[in-house]
């Protein structure tokens, strides 16, 4: 993806590619999401969560590098969060922006 | 868990905590680094769920907190990291709660304006780094006066003391410093403008010589004393 570029994701699957490229300044938002749509070897641009209904989400070691901003709008309803389990990492290169939902750090 | 923001950490809505926290997970902690600007508008912000966790100021370079009084933060352990400059900007500044620190590392600045630091945790000034005091009351050792009001405070007697911005007279405060009682690195009067004056509300003994940029010093009855030349400053 291009910088300028958008992908939405609105399903609970994979996210699409064996490999990907994704400049800093594309945007991957993500409507809906599962605990199989998150890959530690994807390298997001600016990573948007926007998911209205969705549960609770441990991505310690499936999310670790953002070359652009991370941005949390909405984690599923007031209960639900994510989480960072273990040891993980995460590389933001733009800024952390929380805008609604809940971000439990680390568990 | 370690996360480290290039940029800035902004929170507008929502709840951030730096743990989830359960009885299996009793050493979970975050240690998040953020090398620009820290905006606080809204929202809950809590990094003292885990007494490890830490937030730390870092990079070469200023960075500014801006707090709202909309978010209602609690802070953990907060470190502003050798060689960087931490502004607190706008209305607040979160409480630093018990059994958490809030420190200045060697080499690092913190600049207050007139904004209180609070809280039942500790600050913790180390030697070599600087605290710039805009409050008109200074800095207190005890009681809920001047810029710093965590329950315990440690000033550093090899640390920079830099007294700044409008307030006419501003006091020094009353505190304590250590390893050397009484004793601090360097002073720096830097008011803005020249007819403002800088109180003296103790005795104190400078390491190396006084710096009045801009303003003026008062002795208010107490002594100023520079210790490589041994002399009492004159004073008004």
């Amino acid at each position: 993806m291009d910088n300028g570029a958008m992908y939405i994701h609105n399903n609970t699957g994979w996210f699409p590619g064996l490999k990907n490229s994704l400049s800093p300044q594309s945007t991957q938002l993500f409507f809906n999401y599962g605990s199989n749509t998150f890959r530690p070897e994807i390298k997001f641009g600016n990573l948007v969560l926007d998911a209205t209904e969705v549960s609770s989400l441990d991505l310690g070691g499936k999310v670790e590098q953002i070359s652009g901003d991370f941005e949390i709008r909405k984690t599923g309803n007031d209960l639900s969060g994510i989480f960072f389990s273990g040891n993980s990492t995460l590389k933001i290169q733009g800024s952390f922006i929380q805008m609604g939902g809940l971000f439990l750090g680390c568990f | 868990m370690k996360c480290s923001v290039a940029e800035d950490f902004i929170l507008k809505g929502g709840e951030f905590y730096d743990a989830k926290m359960d009885h299996t997970k009793q050493n979970a902690s975050l240690k998040m680094s953020v090398n620009e600007d820290v905006i606080l508008l809204n929202g809950i912000f809590t990094t003292d769920k885990s007494v490890t966790s830490e937030f730390i100021m870092t990079g070469i370079g200023t960075s500014r907190w801006i707090q709202k009084p909309l978010c209602k933060a609690s802070l953990g352990n907060v470190t502003v990291a050798s060689k960087h400059v931490l502004q607190i900007k706008g209305e607040t500044f979160g409480d630093i709660s018990k059994g958490h620190t809030f420190q200045i590392s060697d080499g690092a600045e913190l600049y207050c304006e007139k904004v209180v630091v609070k809280g039942e945790g500790e600050f913790v000034l180390e030697s070599n780094a600087m605290l710039a005091i805009g409050h008109p009351e200074g800095i207190y050792s005890n009681g809920a006066k001047g810029n710093i009001q965590t329950q315990k405070r440690t000033y550093n007697s090899g640390a920079t003391y830099y007294y700044y911005m409008n307030s006419n007279p501003q006091e020094t405060g009353v505190f304590q410093t250590q390893p050397k009682q009484n004793v601090i690195g360097k002073l720096i009067v830097n008011k803005s403008s020249t007819s403002q004056v800088l109180n003296l509300s103790q005795n104190l003994l400078l390491e190396s010589p006084c710096m009045v940029t801009l303003g003026d010093i008062r002795s208010n009855g107490f002594e100023l004393k520079v210790k490589e030349v041994i002399s009492t400053a004159k004073l008004n």
